[in-house]
């Protein structure tokens, strides 16, 4: 019989521990989450009866850091298995494919003046960061559809594409991005005019993170604009949600890959095509919205990363409770 | 993992790791810690030990969990005879490096 004040401890550390089950694969978990928690929970419990309350935060704390730069150290410096390097190579060929595929589909839109070869050339040239921005998370997409779950050994193959990827597109969109597309906008202007002229203005999606932030600080100062100032404040917002959405698509692909929705090479492109497309729409429409001074523009501008994430989220949660589930019928 | 010519490797925090567990005593990660005074850390003293481990130098068991005791069982750390090998291979070539530096 239970005292009426009675209250079931839960030992330190295990909540943290029962939501890394959800996020880190049985190997991390037994190798370097469980060793870190049962020391944690040995020594908290020789704190317990002899130390101030504050002696025991700073140990949670430590211990906090610990298994974080614990976990980073393991995905980064543990060898790939020979299953894992294959699947890395599988996924890292879906994603190019992808990527490849994206990138004929968006030049064919761009409607370049092919005045002469030269002139195409350089036009292409100067569009393709932009063009990658948006084809590099798509090719993560479809790279971590690729990953079936029976081929893949562990998620780190997808997580690595994932990571690098977004290293690339924020490289690209915070340095190459702006400055190619005012190099495209004076070719055009050239091309247009038929001589050289004075080069157009530059707009936020010309401008570097400093130049935006000292247009903002400018238009702040004047006060006139209040739309303008909106407009520079999105497009950094825009450019770090671009970085996220190749995180974003990793965690929607690793969520779909292995479901009936990702066997084949069609399912997947048109499940991709499907997601990248519904993604791209919604970021449009939320940096539109969010430029009016009104509207919340975080929410707006973040809306689809977040939106996907917590699909993402969902469809993984399912999945692993059909497979518990699964798991318990069989016995 | 071994070097590509199949030459065992011994970095400096496994040296460190190697020579605590060589007194004797199987110990836990912490206490590998609280040994080292500074030279291992909380953060990198399991991952070392996992990397260890896939080489071969150590070998790891569960504590066999106490009556009436909470939580998860700690994980003790031994080092193997590869392990015991490589580290007198290591201090013989650095005594012999060393006697040659000193010439």
């Amino acid at each position: 019989m239970t005292a009426p004040n009675y209250r079931a401890s839960i030992l330190p550390g295990q909540r943290v521990r029962a939501v890394l089950v959800w996020i880190v694969g049985a190997t991390t978990l037994c190798r370097v989450v469980d060793p870190i928690v049962a020391d944690y929970q040995h020594e908290v419990g020789q704190h317990t009866r002899r130390g101030s309350r504050l002696k025991r935060m700073m140990l949670s704390a430590r211990w906090g850091w610990a298994l974080v730069a614990a976990l980073l150290l393991d995905a980064l410096t543990r060898p790939y298995s020979a299953g894992e390097r294959r699947a890395l190579a599988h996924v890292w060929k879906h994603a190019a494919v992808g990527c490849g595929l994206m990138m004929v589909f968006v030049m064919s839109f761009t409607g370049v003046p092919l005045t002469t070869a030269t002139r195409a050339i350089e036009f292409f040239v100067l569009l393709t960061p932009s063009q990658l921005a948006v084809a590099i998370p798509f090719g993560v997409l479809l790279g971590a559809l690729a990953a079936q779950r029976s081929f893949l050994p562990s998620r780190r193959p997808v997580v690595a594409m994932s990571l690098a990827s977004a290293v690339v597109v924020c490289c690209l969109v915070t340095v190459v991005y702006p400055r190619a597309n005012q190099a495209w906008r004076v070719l055009l202007y050239e091309s247009l005019a038929g001589s050289k002229g004075p080069s157009p203005t530059m707009g936020p999606s010309e401008m570097s993170f400093s130049e935006l932030r000292q247009a903002e600080a400018a238009t702040a100062a004047t006060g006139v604009d209040a739309r303008m100032q909106s407009r520079y404040r999105v497009e950094r917002q825009r450019r770090l949600a671009l970085t996220a959405t190749c995180v974003v698509f990793g965690c929607v692909g690793m969520a779909f890959a292995g479901t009936w929705m990702a066997r084949t090479f069609t399912r997947r492109l048109m499940l991709g095509a499907g997601a990248a497309t519904a993604y791209y729409a919604l970021s449009i429409l939320g940096s539109r919205v969010a430029t009016y001074p009104q509207t919340g523009w975080v929410a707006a501008v973040w809306l689809p990363p977040m939106a996907f994430s917590m699909l993402a989220m969902a469809a993984e949660l399912l999945r692993r409770r059909a497979e518990l589930r699964a798991c318990v019928k069989d016995g | 993992m071994t070097a590509p010519s199949g030459v065992p490797t011994l970095s400096s925090k496994e040296l460190a790791i190697l020579n605590l567990l060589a007194a004797g005593r199987s110990m836990f990660g912490l206490e590998l810690v609280a040994a080292a005074k500074g030279d291992l850390k909380r953060g990198t003293v399991y991952v070392t030990l996992n990397r260890m481990e896939d080489k071969g130098y150590v070998e790891s068991e569960t504590e066999t969990p106490r009556p009436g005791a909470a939580g998860l069982p700690r994980r003790l750390y031994r080092p193997t005879a590869l392990g015991l090998k490589v580290l007198n291979a290591w201090a013989a070539v650095r005594a012999e490096l060393s006697w040659e530096v000193s010439k």
